[in-house]
């Protein structure tokens, strides 16, 4: 079939060009300049470099001192290792309460459920600043001392959240006639959850971590209030860093990051196709 | 015969959504023998699948007691009663294998390996499903699926396998192959079968004897062929086969016998009286195919004479619809003769009733 050259399919196809456009070559500019070796304007090219590379990682570059922004790699290690202790330890808890709170509201019924529901749901949509604040006033007024534990609090709070909504989209996909089939060929509620509850929703509770790990690790204006002094994150270390100008280690550091998550999710998704 | 299930007095209800109770269950009584093949049916909504929830333990009584072989259920959880059951959509577990979901019972009671591998096998072999085990239950048809659910809720031998509409997801030939197959394994097994259908067919062929369930009671509870010759109230005899019911009066009793008054008149006489008095208001049961067009040498009846006003050709039979007056339109199922003018629309025509296809039911309300 010939088709003819008709305005709407040419503008909507433009259309959707430039959408994509507008997402995307930002991204796209940051890992680009994260090979340029202009080391005082990145906007321009100066041929292709791993030295901001080799500059994360602490290897010998061929760039002078005064063009070496990264003050320790000691300093971004520890940045890197607390955000992945705080993702880890957060993933786990909410994963964990997620999961439970997500089994409670779809299996039983009890009294102010759909309140209960509707809290669940209260920390996604608020201002992150605004839970920020309230939970570092919340951590001084009961004598929390700021670090690593007050972090992973806070994360905990909201990313709970999270999991729970993911989780719940698996379980209402869930036929519940599963599980009393289960008690009916003598299962016990525990042998239940193991043996069948647990396998079914396994997509949504591996979902719903890797998006709490994701969102834990990206964390800046909740963690920003309620980090101590030596617990600074990955994150709030490169706001640290921008505050004193763009540097080009700021791409591959971005870069990087942006990597992780994209297999992160990739494996995810893989996931979800695969059981489904 | 001995009991393996007694339910005595179950009463059960539920809080209606727009307020107000939903009463599935009203004080039903019922005792079911070793290795009976019994069938609930009922119009949805009628109690019937609450009745069989309580049984396998998904729903506490509010009053009444449950007893397997004796023993009282009370509120032991489902997973500590033995009994089985096959759901209606299978429910069987999507992550595991074939050979997996029939093993579910026995691994959870921890029996050993060997044991187990043989008697998976077993059932597996029962159920033509032997080269199976290892597939996923996306990879089965429905007729597989159903089968698997069979095996899986016989390998822990229950004493009573209970049976939620499982045929009812189907096609017709599937289903027929199926009331046979079950019919034979329950044969084989010796095990008591409780059925739930709303399918009428499939209860007549299968079962032993059927509760008529209606309104959270058991409108009757009889043998496949006694429920269909004799139901015992208007509710039984509409839900189960086609029927002609007409209004009458008992007029003249003699023993076994009485003569019944049509509401045009007609006087059907010599019919079975059963408890009847005389003067009671009855409903007249007259089956569609218990009619005949020519009584054959020997046998009498009496003749009701009207106008043909549908006829349908269904092969062997005419379908006919009868209209006279002073009685509500009468259906009759007559062989098709070779003088098939006869039952072209608008010709008028005798029906004979055999005595013995007529059935009386005490009129609702009446005094019997």
């Amino acid at each position: 079939m010939k088709t003819r050259f008709r305005p709407g399919s040419f503008f909507l196809s433009a259309y959707g060009w430039l959408f994509l456009t507008f997402i995307y070559v930002p991204i796209l500019l940051i890992v680009v300049f994260s090979f340029n070796a202009n080391p005082v304007n990145m906007m321009i090219w100066d041929g292709f470099t791993l030295d901001w590379y080799r500059t994360i990682f602490g290897f010998p570059t061929t760039l002078n001192e005064q063009t070496l922004y990264v003050e320790s790699t000691a300093q971004l290690y520890s940045a890197v290792l607390n955000s992945l202790t705080v993702a880890f330890l957060t993933t786990l808890v909410s994963t964990i309460f997620g999961t439970a709170v997500a089994l409670a509201v779809a299996r039983f019924r009890f009294r102010l459920k759909s309140f209960y529901r509707a809290l669940m749901f209260m920390p996604m949509i608020m201002p992150d600043i605004i839970l920020g604040i309230a939970l570092l006033i919340f951590f001084v007024s009961f004598g929390f001392s700021l670090g690593l534990q007050t972090i992973v609090i806070g994360h905990t709070t909201f990313l709970c959240s999270y999991v729970f909504v993911v989780v719940s989209a698996r379980l209402a996909d869930m036929d519940e006639s599963l599980e009393e089939a289960s008690a009916d060929l003598g299962a016990d509620g525990w042998t239940t959850f193991r043996r069948v509850t647990l396998p079914m929703i396994a997509p949504g509770v591996i979902g719903g971590a890797m998006l709490a790990f994701i969102i834990s690790m990206d964390d800046l204006v909740i963690t920003y209030f309620i980090s101590g002094v030596d617990s600074t994150t990955l994150p709030v270390h490169i706001y640290g860093m921008l505050r004193r100008g763009i540097k080009p280690e700021i791409n591959a550091i971005a870069t990087i990051m942006l990597l992780s998550s994209f297999v992160i999710a990739s494996i995810g998704l893989y996931l979800r196709a695969r059981k489904k | 015969m001995t009991a393996v299930l007694k339910i005595e007095s179950a009463s059960k209800s539920f809080d209606a959504p727009e307020g107000g109770k939903i009463h599935a269950l009203k004080d039903v009584s019922l005792t079911i023998a070793h290795n009976e093949f019994l069938t609930l049916l009922g119009p949805s909504g009628c109690g019937k699948t609450t009745m069989l929830r309580a049984v396998s333990g998904f729903e506490d009584l509010d009053a009444g007691e449950i007893y397997i072989e004796g023993e009282a259920m009370g509120s032991r959880p489902a997973h500590k009663r033995p009994v089985n059951t096959v759901f209606q959509r299978y429910a069987l577990f999507p992550h595991l294998s074939v050979a997996r979901n029939v093993s579910y019972s026995l691994e959870v009671a921890g029996v050993d390996k060997a044991e187990i591998r043989k008697r998976v096998g077993d059932m597996l072999d029962m159920v033509g499903l032997t080269a199976f085990g290892e597939r996923r239950i996306g990879q089965l048809s429905g007729g597989q699926q159903q089968r698997v659910a069979l095996a899986r809720s016989l390998v822990a031998r229950p004493k009573v396998l209970l049976l939620d509409e499982p045929l009812s997801a189907l096609d017709k030939n599937l289903r027929h192959k199926m009331q046979e197959e079950l019919k034979g394994l329950q044969h084989e097994l010796g095990i008591t079968f409780i059925f739930v259908t709303h399918d009428q067919e499939e209860a007549l062929v299968m079962s032993d004897r059927i509760a008529v369930l209606e309104g959270g009671k058991i409108q009757q509870l009889d043998a496949p062929e006694a429920l269909y010759r004799y139901p015992k109230n208007e509710f039984v005899a509409r839900f189960i086969g086609e029927s002609n019911l007409l209004p009458g009066k008992v007029v003249a009793t003699s023993g076994e016998a009485c003569d019944v008054q049509l509401s045009d008149d007609t006087v059907l006489q010599g019919c079975r009286r059963g408890d009847l008095a005389e003067g009671t208001n009855v409903k007249v049961l007259i089956r569609p195919e218990s009619v005949v067009a020519a009584l054959s040498e020997g046998t009498s009846g009496q003749a009701i004479s009207g106008t043909i006003s549908e006829s349908y050709f269904i092969g062997t039979d005419y379908q006919l619809v009868v209209r006279r007056d002073g009685l509500p339109p009468f259906r009759a199922t007559v062989r098709a003769h070779t003088d098939a003018s006869r039952f072209a629309a608008g010709e008028p025509i005798d029906l004979f009733v055999p005595h013995d296809g007529v059935h009386l039911i005490a009129a609702e309300g009446a005094a019997a």
